[in-house]
């Protein structure tokens, strides 16, 4: 007997947030240096603020290093693979929070300009507009 | 200034000039204008519309998409098969008749009986190229597709045919060939795999 | 969780060179990390092991060995990481971790799975239950098989669990949301949400990571697992290019099958492992697994252990969230080899009037690009509506429009029948069945 039908092997797409949501930052990497005066703000970051920071977002992993002769900076690594590295250099600790929930906040995703209000993997409601439907424009 | 078109007065030529419809508009006020069109039937207000609130069914300009299904289709205790606003349907105005069938309709014959059905065999089997389908078709009063059910041609004879057309399509150029490939591939994307 | 780098550690007597005596070196000392560092190192204090508050209704508990049921006074912070500031020395603050560890663990000694900050973020990420959720499951449920071969630390049972929930769950959605489904395409829907593919999918989106047979020190938090040796078939190809075996004609044959192991080209060998069972001493077992199938393998064993660690209904809320929650567009996954005649056999099975092409509206008939609207009706009903290019175009478009109605037919609640896996979450409740289609039609 032949086949009638045969399926497409098309497969699902995720939404997150619609079930669960998946925090997409997965790691952050923070560098100071012991020297460095810009690294002040950072060094005072990581005693003060980043424990609670830390406690609030279990899903992020922090790795906390000392990169001698550098500039203070925060890497954030997503699950996308790519990362965003922030230079905090002589920023006050209110500051780098920001940024820290900056990097938290982000997707890891390449900053893409939209023209569309609207972007949906959902159809439209009422459907694409069909001249041969409905009131039909007379000529 | 020609002698056979007189000197007329601009508005008075134009008046008197054949009419050939315009595709834009001087200014983008006149355009936006003529553009403009007037709000669909169920939005307007005449004498007639009622008074209080209601509710306004304006169906969308769209063919009606596979998720909804048509009444026949749904079980027979579902309870939204009364309601016919669900249901994708033709509005046929009354005493309006169906709109004309693609291929013409036939009315399906079962005049045939078993030893028919041997002697199409047998015939088939005997001269296929004198008894094609379609000979056999119009003897026995059916379908060459019904006679293509019932007897198969013999081994040799598709083999032949198979050959047959291989001959021919050597025969294409570039440009027939790559035509007809294409449109093979449009074919076999119809049932869904294209998408659309 | 927060980890320091212990690659910067010295002896003591080498504090000079972190600047200790350069200017407003006292501060620098105070507040610099790195000679914090110093004393940093992970404490495992003799602590007592957590009460598991759950028990699993069934399966065996010999793979959760590590976890004895006894009384626990905190056990919020046994599996919490704390961070303390405490004098070590004078005038030297340092900062340690303290570790509450759970007790040793039948997996192998340098693999500490509570010491593993990726392994507590991917807990956190996935939103387990920090009470009933042992980091240690989720440590395991990254270990293959091909990794390590003992079964109570791998992840082969759990996976095995899994797999049989999110089948059986998918299925029985797709089945009662569509019940007209036919065969080909439920299968394929059910491994559009619930296959190895989309599960491998799901595992990189949890920001899974893997690493190849590693050494003992690797993180926990990574997905372990033998790679495909180099030179053997790649068993995706084999899946594409190889035929499906049909092993009940195999078997009237008289043939043997071939383990499913080699049916897939996983790479296999034979090992000698103390089975008392087997007589010859000798194993097979398989040694390379597909990166595909590895972590689909992590994702079902994360199934499995919150079934066992949480309960059901934890479990389906999981998998609702994290899969049926997919998008996925049923229409789409149609192919249609004769449209046309199918339509009609199903319209003659259901007593339809037979289903008649109709020309609804055309344009442009001489030109390069006529557009033709044609209906497919069964009397006066219109049954699909397809737009095409060329007569016959249109009519075989109107008729996989129609068949795609008839298919994804989906019955409302009052009349749809419940989920079969609803008495298994909720024992007390009433079972009702609905709507039962005839099946496929046959042509």
């Amino acid at each position: 007997m032949a086949p009638t039908i045969r399926a497409l092997p098309l497969i699902s797409k995720a939404r997150n947030g619609v079930g669960a949501f998946i925090l997409q930052c997965k790691r952050m990497e923070l560098a100071y240096c012991d020297f460095g005066g810009s690294s002040n703000g950072m060094k005072r970051f990581i005693e003060r603020d980043l424990p609670k920071f830390a406690a609030a977002n279990p899903q992020i992993e922090f790795v906390v290093h000392p990169r001698p002769n550098h500039h203070p900076t925060i890497r954030g690594l997503y699950i996308n693979g790519r990362e965003k590295v922030v230079c905090v250099r002589n920023m006050h600790e209110s500051e780098i929070i920001q940024k820290a929930q900056l990097l938290r906040d982000s997707s890891g995703a390449k900053i893409k300009k939209s023209n569309k209000k609207v972007t949906s993997l959902n159809e439209s409601v009422r459907g694409v507009f069909s001249p041969y439907h409905g009131e039909q424009f007379k000529i | 200034m020609s002698l056979l078109t007189p000197h007329l007065r601009p508005a008075l030529r134009q008046a008197l000039a054949p009419f050939t419809p315009a595709r834009y508009e001087s200014t983008t006020r006149r355009m936006t204008k003529k553009l403009r069109l007037p709000p669909a039937a169920s939005f307007r207000l005449d004498a007639s519309s009622p008074a209080g609130t209601h509710i306004i069914y304006n169906p969308p300009p769209t063919a009606a998409s596979v998720k909804q299904t048509p009444a026949l289709f749904m079980a027979a205790n579902d309870p939204r098969r009364a309601l016919s606003l669900n249901t994708p349907s033709l509005p046929l105005a009354e005493g309006q008749e169906l709109p004309p069938p693609v291929r013409k309709p036939y009315e399906k014959k079962y005049h045939l009986k078993p030893e028919d059905f041997a002697k199409i065999r047998e015939l088939r089997k005997a001269d296929p190229v004198t008894n094609t389908r379609k000979a056999l078709a119009e003897q026995f009063g059916c379908s060459p597709f019904f006679i293509g059910m019932v007897a198969e041609a013999t081994k040799e004879h598709k083999i032949e045919m198979h050959f047959k057309q291989k001959k021919m399509m050597k025969r294409w150029g570039r440009i027939r060939t790559k035509a007809r490939a294409e449109k093979a591939k449009r074919k076999a994307g119809w049932g869904g795999a294209d998408g659309l | 969780m927060i980890c320091l780098d212990q690659s910067v550690v010295t002896s003591p007597e080498n504090l000079h060179l972190l600047g200790k005596n350069r200017p407003s070196s006292g501060i620098l000392l105070l507040s610099s990390l790195s000679a914090l560092t110093l004393h940093a190192h992970a404490v495992m204090p003799k602590m007592v092991r957590p009460m598991m508050a759950y028990q699993p209704p069934v399966g065996d508990q010999t793979c959760f060995g590590y976890l004895v049921v006894t009384k626990v006074r905190d056990w919020s912070a046994a599996l919490n990481i704390k961070i303390r500031i405490g004098a070590v020395g004078e005038n030297e603050w340092c900062l340690f971790l303290v570790l509450m560890g759970a007790g040793p663990a039948p997996i192998s000694p340098c693999r500490q799975p509570l010491t593993s900050t990726r392994l507590a973020a991917l807990h956190a990420r996935l939103g387990l239950s920090k009470s009933k959720f042992p980091l240690e499951t989720l440590a395991k449920c990254l270990i293959d098989r091909t990794m390590d071969h003992n079964p109570a630390v791998n992840n082969s049972a759990l996976s095995n669990l899994g797999n049989n929930l999110i089948g059986y769950w998918t299925s029985e959605y797709l089945l009662t949301k569509y019940p007209r489904l036919p065969r080909a395409i439920l299968g394929q829907s059910v491994s559009s949400f619930a296959g190895n593919k989309v599960l491998h999918i799901l595992g990189r989106e949890w920001g899974i990571d893997h690493a190849f047979m590693p050494k003992a020190e690797a993180d926990a938090g990574l997905l372990q697992f033998g790679r495909v040796r180099p030179g053997e078939e790649n068993w995706m190809l084999n899946a594409v290019n190889k035929r499906p075996v049909n092993r009940l004609k195999l078997e009237a044959q008289g043939k043997e099958r071939q383990p499913l192991e080699e049916e897939m080209g996983l790479t296999t060998e034979e090992v000698e492992i103390a089975d008392p069972s087997d007589k010859k001493g000798l194993k097979k077992i398989v040694v390379g697994m597909p990166l595909e199938l590895a972590y689909a393998n992590a994702v079902k064993a994360v199934f499995g252990a919150i079934y066992l660690h949480e309960g059901q209904k934890a479990t389906y809320e999981f998998f609702k969230a994290h899969i049926l929650s997919r998008h996925f567009d049923l229409e789409k996954v149609f192919d249609f080899f004769t449209p046309t005649r199918t339509l009609s056999r199903i319209a003659a099975r259901e007593g339809f009037e037979p289903p008649i092409a109709r020309l609804l509206s055309e344009s442009g008939r001489n030109t390069r690009h006529p557009v033709f609207n044609v209906g497919v009706f069964s009397g006066d009903e219109l049954l699909g509506e397809g737009a095409g290019a060329s007569l016959n175009e249109a009519r075989i478009r109107a008729a996989v429009n129609a068949l795609k109605a008839w298919y994804l037919y989906s019955p409302p609640a009052s009349i749809r029948g419940d989920l079969p896996s609803k008495t298994e979450r909720d024992p007390s409740a009433e079972f009702r069945g609905g709507f039962l289609d005839k099946g496929d039609v046959v042509i």
